[in-house]
């Protein structure tokens, strides 16, 4: 258990996302995701019907939740929260079981061929305690990403979810996610999964 | 009406393979079996007595191969004592653990005491079944705990599993009495002992299926996103028609007819179709259960590789092979003893 007296939480201002997916691949290069497998990615749609059409844009990953239902199913205490509530995957103790994949309802966790054992995003742990930003945050060219503890009401966090109205993805399932979005679509909040399509 | 277009989407994996289907189904049935088994020596149904040690034998034959699908199946095996040595008792696979091992151990020891016809099988017994049913109930609460899906997210879940489970075991029984009476010492008489049993457990089966599959559909989006996946969708030809029609409505027609019921050929061909159904069962819920996508606009990848399917019949044929063999040992162990 890391230092409880921060709460460590993303921040993504969705007015300002210009889907350029520089935080899919900063990423990949900051942690060495291996091929198929992301960490963050951005997700977009189209609605409405012409001349009255919006790009909805969703950059996603782990939420980092409080009530993390990985956490909960893990069983062999690897998946823990570190310094700030980070929920992170002690690599040395997983024994690779996949129960943490099935039990994530945001599709954040996936089996790293080369460790044969579960990963995903930090919040780039490595480099918070550096004193840096999360790469995603820093190499955001439109300033839609922010980073911050916000047990600090200084914080650029705290500030922003005093200023705006904000969502959390799958509210309803109550596991009190540490990443925010301001101008989240409620189609891309609850994903309305009947539009499905099969691929590969 | 908004039209909502996806264009840019991850397409992420199924998180369970086919090797944790097997698990469920391996473990399943040496679990029924050995409830069979119990039931005369421990809960005194007198009737099926004859069946007690073979089920006892087959049931320990088919622990061999379940545990070992589970080991295959993890990205570190080696690391599979870290099971015993954390334990999260919020974690399902955590109970499992010790389950299926306290399972293992009290099976081995009342079946060794019940062959030798030994009075303290009945208390080994006793302790095995409360394993057997927690092994059985356990694989459902896998599932069941996840609450994002909302297939597996019910209560229904583990009752499912351990009905299912007592099915396959009897279906497995009736087929060694028919097809190997002499290597696995089952009496004759096991289809038409545990035919009624059979009957409405299958019965039991389809209502807790159409049940499940009523309350998704009227469900949220997810709910029905996966009713649409099983009944119309990708999973169509393995669910509905290979596990619904072929493995449950049909074998519960036949065991409905008196003359596939007294006929020498046709009579273990509900068994044959009822444990194909419940393999499907298993696959279907396991691995296309976790196809539905949760975010994701397309459907979760699953094609598993040759390599686990060539593992899915090495494993099988493990189990068929112990079934043949574990009786014959038994007797010569027993007899080496006496």
């Amino acid at each position: 258990m890391g230092d409880t007296t921060k709460r460590y939480v993303m921040v993504i201002d969705l007015r300002k996302c210009v889907t350029c997916h520089a935080c899919t691949v900063v990423c990949k290069a900051e942690n060495g995701v291996p091929a198929g497998f992301f960490r963050t990615w951005v997700e977009e749609a189209d609605m409405g019907i012409y001349p009255n059409v919006t790009r909805i844009k969703l950059p996603r990953l782990c939420n980092h939740c409080t009530n993390a239902p990985c956490e909960n199913v893990c069983p062999v205490k690897a998946t823990y929260k570190a310094e700030g509530g980070v929920v992170v995957v002690d690599e040395e103790k997983c024994i690779g079981c996949r129960y943490c994949i099935a039990a994530c309802p945001y599709d954040a966790r996936y089996i790293n061929p080369e460790t044969g054992t579960a990963d995903k995003c930090t919040f780039c742990l490595h480099r918070v305690e550096a004193g840096l930003e999360p790469a995603c945050v820093s190499t955001c060219i439109s300033h839609s990403r922010y980073f911050g503890d916000l047990n600090d009401p200084e914080s650029v966090v705290s500030q922003l979810l005093r200023t705006n109205d904000f969502q959390v993805m799958r509210s309803d399932l109550g596991t009190a996610p540490s990443v925010f979005y301001i101008g989240l679509n409620e189609h891309m909040a609850s994903k309305n999964v009947h539009v499905l399509r099969g691929r590969r | 009406m908004e039209s909502f277009v996806p264009l840019w989407y991850v397409q992420h994996e199924a998180p369970l393979p086919v090797l944790i289907a097997v698990y469920l189904f391996l473990a399943g049935i040496s679990a029924g079996l050995f409830l069979i088994s119990t039931s005369s020596t421990v809960f005194g149904w007198q009737k099926v007595k004859p069946l007690a040690r073979p089920a006892a034998a087959m049931a320990l034959a088919f622990m061999v191969p379940a545990p070992l699908a589970l080991l295959i199946d993890l990205g570190k095996p080696m690391r599979f004592i870290n099971l015993f040595i954390n334990f999260n008792p919020t974690s399902a696979i955590s109970w499992g653990t010790w389950i299926l091992a306290l399972y293992g151990l009290t099976a081995v020891v009342y079946t060794y005491l019940l062959w030798r016809g030994e009075k303290a099988a009945r208390t080994w017994g006793a302790a095995g079944s409360l394993f057997a049913v927690g092994l059985a109930v356990y694989t459902g609460m896998l599932l069941a705990l996840v609450t994002a899906r909302p297939l597996w997210n019910s209560a229904l879940i583990p009752v499912l599993f351990v009905v299912s489970a007592l099915a396959s075991g009897i279906a497995l029984a009736t087929i060694a009495a028919r097809w190997a009476p002499r290597l696995t010492a089952m009496p004759a008489e096991a289809g038409e002992l545990l035919h009624t049993l059979k009957t409405w457990l299958i019965g039991a089966e389809v209502v807790m299926l159409s049940l499940h599959f009523l309350l998704l559909a009227a469900g949220n989006a997810a709910g029905q996103a996966t009713v649409a996946h099983f009944l119309a969708g990708p999973r169509q030809a393995t669910f509905l028609w290979v596990q619904v029609v072929l493995g449950l409505l049909l074998p519960l027609v036949l065991l409905l007819v008196p003359s596939v019921r007294h006929s020498d050929t046709l009579a273990s061909l509900p068994a044959v179709l009822s444990i194909v159904g419940v393999f499907f069962l298993r696959y279907n819920f396991v691995v296309g259960g976790g196809e539905v996508p949760l975010t994701s606009h397309l459907v979760n990848h699953s094609a598993a590789p040759a390599s686990e399917w060539i593992i899915t019949g090495a494993l099988i044929a493990l189990g068929l092979v112990l079934v043949a063999a574990v009786p014959a040992a038994l007797r010569r162990f027993v007899a080496s003893k006496a």
